[in-house]
């Protein structure tokens, strides 16, 4: 889309950082980071930076569904514009609801176009959940449903990352009971390529790193079984953290503020959901590599699993409660009823047995 | 009337019933710190504490995977009390007499428990069942375990749990199926004394010295050989 592009239309990449103060040098630096973020070997850096710079410029269609505009805010509103933020910029986003300047059928022309002109060539970003139930028509844009809308971008596309947690899994509108009949991507186009970086919101560096592994090999990142990019979500919080040796050593937050939580012990006890969510948190960070909520003495909520909202909460409880027993029904209590009930019914029998052994003797 | 004594428990289903029972032990102890670490350690006394808890967690687990598989190739080869078929009573027609006659002794409506010598009916549907809880937690413990290193064998064989329930649901499971162990254990020491002193087969030294005891009658139908 011409309007959209205008700014840095005839400009290399090179040049539009170093017309926003990013120097070639920042620029490699960069890369070297995104390299390691894919784990890519030594070297690999100069490759990843030749491709992105390289002028090739794949279109991107950014579509919203069911969404809070999260993942758009993480990439756009960082305290300070970022290389990341300035490399997605290039990537000639011809449509993205929240940022491009057109509006109204304008912008539905500007997608119908791309769309057109790059088939089977552009990158699908879909941020949001897509609700099925009732026609779809729980959410709607210029008149179509989000289900026929991304049909149609999705399956055209060359590749479709889904980010966020709610288009890679449904997010909080696919919460248990589900009313509007929220789907991913993945499970309304099962057959399409698609990459999840589900997150609350996404890191936007695993997003360029996804990008980036795009340019540089022409081909998605290694996934694994829910589609995440084994180099962002290959290794257990729980096994990166910074406070493993607390948990290791048994050394655990008791309540917020304690002795503990001032130490920076393992926030296991306070519901923290690292041992059981794979994301890159602990070593990429979050705002810049400032800080992560386990960093900042919250418990992991597990924002990057499948189920996120149902199987992850209570957020500070270890396990989730026991579904179809009512809230606030825990295994622990269920467990416990069990085992109390079972041995009152034996005792019972026992007593009866007994009585009953005693008086045949006699 | 005399008194036979028959052997009923095999060596290795004997070995394999203590190697389990000291495994599950070892399983519920650990695996209760590791779910709520009641015990902490402020200065370091002692570290590594809940590290200790996993490691041992984790050998009795392997331990417990190898004497289920012990016990399973046993159902196949063993005597008849050992067999496969016995843990599913439910399945014959035969059984279901058997099942209904148990019922009614333990509800003290009969007077006798209809004859057997392996498990009663009722007893060894619970058998039945508690080897597969057993199976289960041995499933879903290696997946847990498995998350640890997506590349390792161990996920590689045990990850396909997770196309069916999310971590967190797994570690659920895992945890409840503690619970329903420890049910269990009281049902099975209840029911053991109680069979003990009711019928006096010799049941509570039986998982010991392998034999049982009993009148000719109470083993009417059974082969005296133990085949
Ligand atoms: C009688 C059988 C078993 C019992 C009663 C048992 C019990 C438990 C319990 C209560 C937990 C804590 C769950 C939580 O709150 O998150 C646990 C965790 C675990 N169990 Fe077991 N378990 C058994 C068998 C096994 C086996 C066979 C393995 C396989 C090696 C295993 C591996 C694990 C693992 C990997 C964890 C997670 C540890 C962690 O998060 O650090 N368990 N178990
Ligand atoms: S704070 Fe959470 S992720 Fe870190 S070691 Fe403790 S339980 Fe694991």
């Amino acid at each position: 889309m011409a309007e959209n592009r205008d700014p840095i239309a005839n400009t290399s990449l090179e040049q539009y950082l170093e017309s926003r103060g990013v120097s070639r040098r920042d620029f490699m630096k960069y890369c070297t980071g995104l390299a390691a973020t894919l784990a890519l070997p030594l070297g690999a850096a100069e490759k990843v930076a030749a491709a992105i710079a390289d002028d090739k410029r794949p279109a991107v269609i950014w579509l919203h569904f069911q969404e809070c505009t999260g993942d758009s805010e993480a990439l756009l509103r960082a305290s300070r514009p970022t290389v990341a933020e300035l490399i997605l910029d290039y990537l000639s986003v011809d449509y993205h609801e929240t940022i491009m300047a057109a509006a109204g059928h304008q912008a539905e022309q500007a997608r119908a176009k791309t769309l057109e002109e790059y088939k089977g060539k552009y990158i699908a970003v879909v941020e949001g959940g897509i609700p099925t139930k009732d026609g779809g028509l729980y959410c709607c844009i210029g008149g179509r449903s989000a289900v026929d809308i991304a049909t149609e971008v999705c399956g055209n596309a060359m590749a479709t990352i889904a980010v966020g947690t709610c288009s890679a899994y449904g997010g909080i509108q696919a919460a248990y009971p589900n009313p509007t009949g929220a789907v991913s991507v993945s499970e309304l186009l099962p057959s399409i390529p698609v990459v999840n970086l589900p997150g609350c919101p996404v890191n936007t560096a695993n997003l360029t790193g996804t990008v980036a592994h795009l340019l540089t090999f022409g081909n998605l990142p290694q996934l694994d079984r829910y589609k995440r990019p084994l180099f962002a979500y290959g290794k257990r919080i729980h096994d990166n953290c910074e406070r493993r040796a607390h948990f290791d050593a048994g050394q655990f937050v008791e309540t917020w503020g304690d002795h503990g939580h001032r130490q920076g012990w393992c926030l296991y006890k306070m519901g923290c959901k690292g041992p059981a969510t794979f994301h890159n948190c602990p070593q990429v960070r979050w705002n810049d590599g400032i800080n992560w909520p386990v960093g900042a003495g919250h418990p992991c909520v597990g924002c990057s699993e499948p189920g996120f909202w149902d199987s992850m909460s209570p957020f500070y409880g270890r396990l989730p409660n026991v579904p179809g027993f009512g809230a606030e029904t825990t295994a622990t209590k269920i467990g416990v009823g069990l085992t109390v009930a079972t041995a009152a019914a034996f005792a019972a029998h026992g007593v009866v047995k007994t009585t009953q052994l005693r008086m045949k003797k006699d | 009337m005399r008194r036979l004594a028959i052997k009923v428990w095999e060596f290795p289903v004997r070995l394999f019933h203590w190697t389990n029972f000291l495994a599950i032990v070892v399983l519920s102890l650990t695996g209760a710190y590791i779910h709520w670490p009641f015990l902490s350690t402020p200065n370091s006394a002692f570290p590594f504490l809940m590290g200790w808890a996993r490691a041992i967690h984790f050998v009795a687990g392997w331990v417990l995977m190898v004497g289920l598989v012990g016990r399973l190739y046993w159902a196949f080869v063993g005597n008849r009390y050992a067999r496969l078929s016995t843990f599913f009573p439910y399945l014959t027609r035969k059984g279901w007499k058997q099942i209904w006659g148990v019922l009614r002794y333990y509800a003290f409506l009969a007077r006798r428990m209809p004859s057997h010598l392996g498990h009663n009916a009722i007893a060894s549907t619970a058998y039945g069942f508690l080897f597969l809880l057993l199976g289960f937690q041995v499933v879903t413990g290696f997946a847990l375990l498995g998350q640890a290193d997506l590349a390792s064998t161990v996920y590689r064989v045990t990850g396909w749990v997770f196309d069916i329930a999310t971590s967190q649901w797994v570690r659920l499971g895992h945890y409840f199926a503690m619970w329903v162990i420890f049910a269990f254990f009281i049902t099975h020491i209840y029911a053991m004394w109680m069979s003990d002193l009711a019928e006096r087969d010799g049941t509570a030294g039986s998982m010991f010295s392998g034999y049982k005891y009993g009148d000719l009658e109470s083993f009417a139908d059974t082969d005296p050989r133990g085949r």
